[in-house]
C-alpha cells in the first residue's frame, strides 16, 4: 500500500540530509575562498552547483509523481526544470567580452 | 544452476572479433607512452569531453550490468537510487579534493598522505587504497565470470581466469592512454547496447504502455521503502552507496583521480565531473537497470518465456537472450558488457600499478631511469591482475554482487574517505588524528563487525537484522562514524599542523596549491585562445616564444604556463603539449617551439595550433 510515509519518507530523508551535506559543502568552498564569486568563472560554477542541486531534486519528484499517477504536479515540475535549465544555458552562454 | 543458453560458433566469433578490435583500437594510442608520467597521467593533456566519456566506461562498470538488472528485477525502478546522489559532494569534489590534487600534482593519494601528514600515514593510505583496489578488481572479474557462465556452461573460477589474461596482457602494454582511448569507444557503445535492450525490451512485452501498465505504481518509484527489506532498503543504501560508495568513488578511486588528472586543466575535470553527473549518470543508471524492469514485464506479461530458476545475477544475461532475438545483436549486447568490464577493471590495474610504483617501489629503490620503473608498472599490472583473479573466490561467498559490492563499500572506504575529508577540510586535523581514524577506526570497525546488535543496531534506522549478513548497508553509517570519531576526538587533543606545513593541501590555502603549481603567483588577467603557426626554435628549454601582441591577447606574461594543441578540437587534447612563455618576439600568430615539443606534441607541420594561457 503506498501511503505517504512509504512515497515521500525517503525522498525527505535524502533531500534532508543529502541536503546537508551539499550546504555544508558549498559552506566551506566559500569561506574558505576556494569558490570566489567574484570571478566570471567561478559565478557561473556557482550557478551550476546549486542547479544541480535543484535538478536531482526535481528528477526525483517527477518520478514519484509518475509513478503514483499525479501527473498534474509532474508536469509542472517538468515544466519548472526545463525553464531552470534553459535559464542555466543563457546564463553560461552569455559572458562578458574578453572573459574566456 | 539455470540453464545454459545455447550459442553458435558465429556468436564467438562477434565477441572476440569485438574484442581484437577495442584493444587494438586502444594499443594504437599506447604509443604515447614515453615517461611513467604518459603512462599514468597522460601528461594532462585532454580535453572535457573525451575524459567524460571515458569516466562513462569506468563508472558503469561490468558490475553494474549485472547487479542493477537483479536489484531491478527484485525492486524495481528504485534500483536507480545508487547512481542518483552524487551531487551532494560535488562542491567538495569540484572546488576542494580536484584542485589540490591537481595543482598539487601528487602521483598518487598516498602522496597526498606523505605531504599532508608523514610516511607512516601513507603506508596505511596505501594499504587501504590498494585493498580498495584489488576488491573493486575482483568484482569486476566475478561478474565477467557470471556473465559468461549461463553462456559456456563451464566453471567459474576458468572464465575469470581466462578473462583475467586478457585483461593483464592489454593494460600491462597498454597505459593510461591506451585506457582513456579504449574506454572512450566503449563508453559510447555501452551506453548504445543499454538503450538498446531498453527498446528492443519494451518492444518484446508489446509496445511502452503494455510495458509501463504491467509494473505496479509501488515498483515504478525511484526510491526504495525507507528500512525494507534488510538486502534492499533506502536508508541502508544511502549511506552505503550515496555516502560511501560515492564519495569512495569520487574522492578515492585512484583510477577516477588519474582521470581527472589527465584533463590540460582544473577548469576542464571541473567540466568532465560535472557532465557526467548531470548528464550521463542519468542516462547510465537506465542503461544498467532496465534490463531488471524488463525482466519484471516478461514475467508477467509471457510468463512462459521467462525461465523462473533464472539467478538473480543471471537476469541480465537472460533478458538480452530473449528480447534480442538474433544471435549476432546477442554477442553485440555480451560483448559490451565485456567491454564493460575491459575498463573498469584496465582502469583499476593501472591505478595499482601507479600506486605500487610511486608509493611503495620508487621510495625503496630511488635513482632509476624512467624506463626501468615503466617496466615494473607493467610487471606490476599482470601482478595486480593475478591477485584480483584470486579474490574473487572472497566475494562469490555473497549471495548477490550487489550484496558482495554494497559489503565491501560499507567497510572498505569510511577510514580513507574519512581521511581525505578532514585533510583536506580541516585546518586541525593532525598526524596523530590521522593515524587514529585508521588504526582506532578499524578497531571499532572490528568490533562493530563482532557484535552488530550492540554497536550497529543504535544506527539501524530500524532495519531488521539479518543474523546471516548483519545490516550489510547501514554498516556504512556506524563505520563512517567511528572513524571520523575517532579522528576529530584526536584532532581535538593534539596539536594542530602548523600552517606553512600543510599550505597548498588544504582548501584552506588553494591560492598556495595554484601558486606552487606554476611555481611563481598566477596571472589571473583575462585573456582568449588563440590560433597559430608553429615554427621550430633552436634550443631544448622548455620554452615556447609568442608575439608581443599574441601575449597581450591572451593576457599572458614571460614565465606564465600554455597549452598548446592541434587546432582539431575532436582530437581532444592527443596532440598537445604543456610549456612556459618565454620572451616575446614581433611576427604576429607564429609560436616558435622546440624540436623535442613538437615530437612530444606530434604536431603535424600543416595544422596550425591553439594557444591558451593555463591558470
Amino acid at each position: 500500500m503506498l501511503d505517504f510515509s512509504r512515497i515521500w519518507i525517503p525522498y525527505i530523508y535524502l533531500y534532508g540530509v543529502g541536503g546537508g551535506f551539499f550546504l555544508i559543502g558549498m559552506f566551506i568552498i566559500l569561506r574558505s575562498r576556494s569558490l570566489k564569486l567574484e570571478r566570471v568563472r567561478h559565478k557561473e560554477w556557482y550557478q551550476i552547483l546549486i542547479f544541480g542541486f535543484l535538478y536531482y531534486m526535481g528528477i526525483h519528484g517527477l518520478f514519484t509523481f509518475i509513478a503514483i499517477g499525479e501527473m498534474l504536479f509532474a508536469t509542472l515540475i517538468g515544466l519548472i526544470m526545463l525553464a531552470m535549465a534553459i535559464n542555466l544555458i543563457f546564463t553560461l552562454v552569455k559572458k562578458p567580452k574578453g572573459v574566456r | 544452476m539455470d540453464g545454459a543458453i545455447q550459442t553458435s560458433a558465429s556468436f564467438w566469433v562477434i565477441i572476440f572479433g569485438y574484442f581484437a578490435l577495442i584493444l587494438g583500437f586502444g594499443s594504437f594510442f599506447a604509443r604515447y607512452n614515453k615517461t611513467t608520467q604518459d603512462f599514468f597521467f597522460s601528461g594532462r593533456r585532454f580535453s572535457w569531453w573525451l575524459v567524460t566519456m571515458s569516466i562513462v566506461a569506468t563508472g558503469v562498470g561490468s558490475h553494474s550490468f549485472l547487479k542493477y538488472s537483479a536489484k531491478a528485477y527484485e525492486h524495481g525502478f528504485s534500483s536507480t537510487m545508487t547512481y542518483m546522489n552524487d551531487w551532494f559532494f560535488m562542491p567538495l569534489f569540484l572546488f576542494g579534493w580536484l584542485p589540490i590534487v591537481y595543482y598539487t600534482k601528487v602521483r598518487s593519494i598516498p602522496d597526498y598522505f606523505e605531504r599532508r601528514f608523514n610516511p607512516g600515514v601513507r603506508v596505511l593510505a596505501t594499504i587501504a587504497i590498494l585493498g580498495y583496489m584489488i576488491g573493486y578488481i575482483a568484482i569486476g572479474f566475478l561478474t565477467m565470470g557470471k556473465t559468461l557462465e549461463p553462456l559456456l556452461g563451464i566453471d567459474l573460477y576458468t572464465i575469470i581466469f581466462i578473462v583475467a589474461i586478457i585483461s593483464g596482457i592489454y593494460i600491462t602494454f597498454g597505459g593510461q592512454t591506451a585506457v582513456i582511448f579504449t574506454d572512450l569507444a566503449q563508453g559510447f557503445i555501452l551506453l548504445f547496447a543499454g538503450i538498446l535492450v531498453f527498446i528492443l525490451g519494451v518492444n518484446y512485452v508489446g509496445g511502452f504502455s503494455v510495458f509501463w501498465n504491467v509494473l505496479s505504481p509501488e515498483f515504478k518509484l525511484p526510491l526504495a521503502h525507507f528500512n525494507q527489506p534488510a538486502n534492499f532498503n533506502f536508508v541502508g543504501i544511502f549511506w552505503q552507496d550515496g555516502v560511501a560508495g560515492s564519495v569512495g568513488f569520487l574522492f578515492m578511486n585512484q583510477g577516477l583521480i588519474m582521470r581527472f588528472m589527465a584533463c590540460k586543466s582544473v577548469n576542464e575535470g571541473r567540466k568532465a565531473a560535472a557532465f557526467n553527473v548531470l548528464v550521463l549518470l542519468p542516462i547510465s543508471t537506465i542503461v544498467v537497470s532496465n534490463a531488471g524492469w524488463v525482466g519484471k514485464a516478461i514475467s508477467i506479461v509471457t510468463p512462459e518465456a521467462w525461465n523462473a530458476a533464472t539467478q538473480l545475477d543471471h537476469v541480465f544475461t537472460q533478458v538480452a537472450y530473449l528480447i534480442t532475438g538474433s544471435e549476432i545483436v546477442f554477442a553485440f549486447v555480451i560483448a559490451a558488457v565485456a567491454a564493460a568490464l575491459m575498463s573498469t577493471v584496465d582502469t583499476l590495474i593501472n591505478a595499482v600499478a601507479a600506486v605500487v610504483i610511486n608509493d611503495v617501489y620508487r621510495p625503496l629503490v630511488k635513482d632509476k631511469d624512467d624506463k626501468h620503473y615503466l617496466k615494473v608498472a607493467m610487471i606490476v599490472s599482470a601482478g595486480a591482475t593475478a591477485v584480483g583473479a584470486l579474490s574473487t573466490i572472497f566475494f562469490n561467498n555473497f549471495p548477490t554482487l550487489y550484496e558482495a559490492h554494497g559489503f565491501f563499500h560499507s567497510t572498505m572506504t569510511p577510514p580513507l574517505v574519512v581521511a581525505i575529508f578532514l585533510g583536506i577540510f580541516w585546518k586541525r586535523y593532525s598526524t596523530p588524528a590521522a593515524f587514529a581514524t585508521f588504526l582506532g577506526g578499524a578497531v571499532f570497525m572490528w568490533i562493530g563487525n563482532k557484535y552488530p546488535q550492540i554497536f550497529i543496531s543504535p544506527f539501524d534506522h530500524g532495519i531488521e537484522f539479518n543474523p546471516e549478513r548483519p545490516y550489510t548497508y547501514i554498516r556504512a553509517l556506524y563505520n563512517t562514524l567511528v572513524c571520523a570519531g575517532s579522528g576529530v576526538i584526536v584532532g581535538l587533543l593534539t596539536t594542530s599542523p602548523t600552517e606553512k606545513k600543510i599550505e597548498g593541501l588544504t582548501v584552506w590555502s588553494l591560492d598556495k596549491a595554484r601558486e606552487f603549481f606554476k611555481g611563481s603567483a598566477p596571472n589571473d588577467r583575462p585573456g582568449e585562445s588563440i590560433k597559430v603557426k608553429w615554427d621550430i626554435k633552436e634550443g631544448e628549454e622548455d620554452i615556447v616564444c609568442f608575439s608581443i601582441g599574441d601575449m597581450e591577447s591572451m593576457g599572458a606574461d614571460v614565465g606564465d604556463l600554455v597549452y598548446l594543441a592541434d587546432e582539431r578540437k575532436w582530437l581532444g587534447g592527443l596532440k598537445s603539449i604543456h610549456s612556459v612563455y618565454g620572451e616575446p618576439h614581433t611576427e604576429d600568430t607564429v609560436v616558435y617551439i622546440t624540436q623535442s615539443h613538437a615530437d612530444s606534441g606530434l604536431f603535424d607541420k600543416k595544422r596550425k595550433l591553439i594557444a591558451e594561457k593555463e591558470l
